[in-house]
């Protein structure tokens, strides 16, 4: 058995220690805004935060996040009220959508840890992919959150 | 195909291992241990006559087509041997594109349930109605008692019409579990190697100018499998991939002698329609050729063409707003070098500029893609331009970097570290010029694609004097800052 703090609420799961976070939250738990992309940590459309910082929960050991706290896309905020989840709304960013629980878990975590991202930092930071190509309007509501932030 | 799954049937989780005459897939309580469970399937396949193709045998096979004799003429105009004869100066060139997979960002997947009822399906797709008579047909059900849940599709791009091998999988697998939902997750490297891919593509042209530097004679030979032929029946006329060809078959210039030649080349590789379709590659084979033209002569790329698009208003409407958005005929700001492009497609007329820098001879950064569009009209001037943004990312991104290698017949990729797609860092700025002009109601979300990759590589040749043929430009010893 393993303990998890998932969105502030303690859930413990019976699964190999090595069966990755992603497949425990959609899977087991059934949040399924976390998305599957590639599997190798290479897309980010799995990325949560684990104590706020993002992860691709896709190649992390679920037996690596016990006991740390796990927020997903449906933690983020109860309402939809976050600066980032506000500024993709006013900046209509996504186009398919499939990307973007991890693009906005991603953004997030940026604005926390830099309140004022910069161009370059948004790039080295933001290295979830789009195919869609929504990349224009992600950088602007990143810098628009962050002004509202 | 042999298939031996002795250990996965044993592993935690698996409820079933279900094998076809071509596929076998593993049915578990969770996806991880799905997965896990069918990397223990040892699967013997036979690759048959497609064993041994790859990629130079595909490429020697599309050449035959370049020098056959006996090939469908798609368009021809004037007296295209008395102007060769006649001319002051002969350009002669050949293009190249690969196969590219649309690589959605969701895997290919489809849910399915059986009951005594009938057969319900859950799936993202770009056609409802393909997806309902596939999942009739494959679940022996009527199409009355036959439903089809269309679900948001996490990106589609011509991948999720067309084809529903992964909804008839997901039924099959049903069927072995009646009144059970099931549903069938591909893995990145599934859905890698059992693409719909877009065509290769190799084209010869030649262009035959007068002693004024005037165009006089325009040859053009495409040899390609033809996705008409394979999945489009309907656009196949007289030997002719109706959708292969435009772009020369309905190209807007005034070359008084003109002959497209279409020598269909057919591969065991899949097709499929790829966002934009002929419209990826063809305008780059073409606009980046007239540029060749233009400095063969010794004439600026946009006045060279002007005069050629006379009768083209809305042709010439959009290269001049990209032209004069760009500055062009100013000098480029120091370190930028610019290329331009145009070419109508799906009812709309598009134009690109595109600005970037070389770093070491062959360190592409793209800083400004500049697109005028007219499609018409524009309802949600926001939307449209989303769709510009997009499809410059697309656009960059093929151009660039994409491409799909046959090796023992199969594909050799299998995720993003081998198959990359363009990333946020590598993004520029994007400018949309939307300038409806009535008429026609053109499409949005193809057309913006059109004339980025050709301005690209025309802005390539004005940084470095190197000419780029062969697609992805990586080919050419560029990367991509």
């Amino acid at each position: 058995m393993i303990r998890l703090d998932v969105n502030g609420r303690e859930r413990v799961v019976d699964v190999e220690p090595e069966m990755p976070l992603l497949w425990v939250l959609r899977d087991e738990l059934g949040l399924t805004g976390t998305k599957y992309g590639c599997g190798i940590a290479m897309c980010g459309a799995c990325t949560v935060h684990l104590n706020g910082v993002p992860v691709r929960s896709c190649s992390l050991p679920v037996s690596a996040a016990a006991g740390q706290k796990v927020v997903t896309i449906e933690g983020l905020s109860p309402d939809r009220s976050h600066p980032v989840q506000k500024a993709w709304i006013r900046l209509q960013v996504p186009q398919c959508g499939y990307c973007q629980s991890g693009q906005i878990m991603a953004a997030a975590a940026l604005i926390a840890a830099n309140p004022d991202p910069s161009d370059a930092d948004i790039a080295e930071a933001m290295t979830n992919l789009c195919r869609c190509g929504t990349y224009v309007r992600i950088r602007d509501a990143i810098h628009a959150a962050a002004r509202a932030a | 195909m042999r298939h031996d799954d002795t250990v996965a049937k044993g592993m935690r989780g698996v409820k079933a291992v279900v094998a076809t005459d071509d596929w076998v897939a593993v049915v578990a309580d969770n996806w991880w241990r799905a997965n896990q469970a069918l990397k223990t399937v040892k699967i013997d396949w036979d690759g048959g006559k497609a064993a041994s193709v790859d990629d130079a045998s595909i490429k020697a096979f599309l050449r035959t087509g370049l020098d056959a004799t006996d090939v469908p003429v798609a368009r021809k105009d004037g007296d295209v041997a008395a102007a060769f004869a006649g001319a002051a100066k002969i350009v002669e060139a050949e293009y190249w594109a690969p196969f590219l997979n649309h690589v959605t960002l969701e895997p290919q997947t489809a849910t399915a349930r059986i009951t005594a009822d009938g057969v319900e399906v859950w799936v993202g797709t770009q056609n409802g109605e393909t997806a309902i008579a596939a999942a009739s047909e494959a679940s022996g059900v009527p199409l009355d008692r036959t439903i089809v849940h269309k679900m948001h599709a996490g990106g589609g791009f011509g991948r999720r019409g067309l084809f529903n091998e992964y909804t008839k999988q997901a039924i099959a697998l049903a069927q072995k579990f009646p009144g059970t939902p099931v549903r069938l997750q591909w893995s990145r490297e599934e859905d890698m190697v059992q693409g719909r891919y877009r065509p290769v593509s190799l084209v010869r042209q030649r262009a035959a100018l007068d002693a004024d530097g005037r165009w006089i004679g325009w040859q053009v030979r495409q040899a390609e499998p033809s996705l008409a032929a394979g999945v489009l029946p309907q656009f196949l006329k007289d030997g002719i991939d109706q959708v292969g060809t435009r772009v020369f078959s309905d190209m807007p210039y005034a070359v008084p002698n003109y002959a497209l030649e279409y020598a269909m080349r057919n591969t065991h590789v899949l097709l499929g329609p790829w966002r934009a379709v002929a419209h990826t590659h063809n305008p780059f084979f073409r606009e980046c050729f007239i540029d060749e033209l233009a400095h063969a002569v010794g004439k600026d790329p946009v006045a060279f063409r002007r005069p050629l698009l006379a009768n083209k208003p809305k042709d010439l409407a959009v290269l001049d707003a990209v032209a004069k958005a760009v500055g062009w005929g100013t000098p480029a700001p120091q370190g930028l070098h610019r290329g331009i492009a145009v070419s109508d497609s799906y009812g709309s007329y598009s134009a690109a500029a595109v600005e970037i820098a070389v770093k070491d001879g062959t360190v592409i950064e793209v800083k400004r893609v500049i697109v005028a569009l007219d499609p018409g009209h524009v309802v949600h001037p926001d939307a449209v331009k989303a769709q510009i943004e997009s499809g410059a990312v697309w656009a960059l991104s093929a151009a660039m970097l994409e491409e799909i290698n046959i090796q023992g017949g199969a594909v050799v990729q299998r995720n993003f570290s081998d198959y990359p797609v363009l990333a946020l860092a590598q993004t520029p700025k994007v400018e949309s010029i939307l300038m409806p002009s009535g008429g026609f109601w053109g499409g949005v979300g193809e057309p913006p694609m059109a004339a980025i990759g050709p301005a690209l590589g025309n802005a390539i040749f004005a940084a470095t004097g190197k000419r780029v043929r062969t697609l992805p430009l990586k080919h050419a010893g560029f990367s991509y800052a």
